[in-house]
């Protein structure tokens, strides 16, 4: 058995420094320690050189609201390729597209960032086709990089147009842009229209400055494109 | 062909619209499209034209056949 001295105890903090369900113990210099009581609730804890203790409750900030940037939203005519510039400091982006349709019939009608052609769109999903019957050839799966993303084929005839989505997150960061893409054609008389629904993202360190829909052929002569953005 | 590409700047308020020459990838990807265009039209055509004969065959109407196979 040892024996011997017990350790002396010195500048221990005492437990009457705290007062209240919550408190915590922090510092307001060296050797100096202080009470911070327990913040509202739903507040977190965060680093705040201007307060005594270096800490402050704060409240979570509320999500941005969207807004319309081009407003009415912008023609899908006279033009293969309608762009939408101007995007600026904006983390998130939604486009909608509405009624889009080329001057020839049973195309593409695709979308882009940054007017970047390079193969760096990675969508992940499935394509719907609408033949007279369906079959099982009708639904086949999609996966890897592409130089633009299919929102919807336009049927084989001239009144046959395509409606979509895109949501993009990210889109200020200079990492990659994850999207969600869907959208359909719809036969206008005709027939093979077909409906794409994707996720993925877009492998670029450049933020997000320009949208823009394009016609595999043919100029666009119907349709609008609305863009949406939130910080 | 020209290629024309339109574009409405969110901060000026301002459209331009440019007109272009195709690039070589423009163009194969032009004509695999229209390529493309024909043969799904041909195979509709094809189709179309395989169901009418059908029908008549069966001697029963479009309307008929839909409830026959059960569907909308």
């Amino acid at each position: 058995m040892t024996t011997g001295r017990l350790p002396s105890v010195e500048g221990g903090i005492q437990p009457t420094i705290v007062d209240a369900k919550g408190d915590l113990i922090t510092a307001t210099a060296a050797d100096t320690p202080a009470r911070l009581a327990v913040g509202t609730n739903g507040y977190y804890l965060s680093a705040d050189s201007t307060a005594s203790t270096g800490l402050a409750w704060a409240s979570v900030s509320a999500g941005a609201n969207w807004s319309l940037l081009n407003s009415g939203g912008t023609a899908l005519t006279g033009a293969t390729t309608v762009t939408v510039s101007g995007i600026s400091g904006k983390d998130k982006i939604m486009i909608l597209v509405e009624g889009a349709s080329s001057a020839t019939s049973n195309i593409d009608i695709n979308w882009r960032l940054n007017a970047d052609t390079g193969s760096n769109y990675y969508r992940y999903g499935i394509q719907l086709n609408s033949p007279t019957a369906y079959s099982s050839s009708s639904l086949s799966a999609y996966g890897g990089s592409t130089d633009r993303v299919r929102l919807g084929t336009m049927g084989t005839n001239a009144a046959a147009t395509v409606s979509g989505y895109v949501l993009l997150t990210g889109c200020n960061s200079s990492g990659v842009k994850s999207f969600q893409s869907a959208g359909a054609g719809i036969e206008g008389g005709g027939v093979n229209q077909v409906m794409y629904h994707f996720g993925g993202y877009y492998d670029s360190a450049t933020t997000i400055s320009s949208i823009s829909i394009v016609s595999n052929s043919g100029n666009l002569d119907a349709g609008t494109v609305f863009v949406y953005t939130s910080a | 062909m020209k290629i024309t590409e339109k574009e409405y700047n969110a901060l000026t308020g301002k459209t331009t619209i440019t007109e272009r020459d195709e690039t070589a990838q423009e163009v194969a990807e032009r004509e695999a499209a229209e390529a493309e265009l024909v043969t799904r039209q041909a195979e509709a055509n094809a189709k179309a034209a395989q169901r009418r004969a059908i029908l008549e065959h069966l001697k029963i109407t479009e309307e008929e056949a839909r409830i026959l196979l059960g569907g909308n």
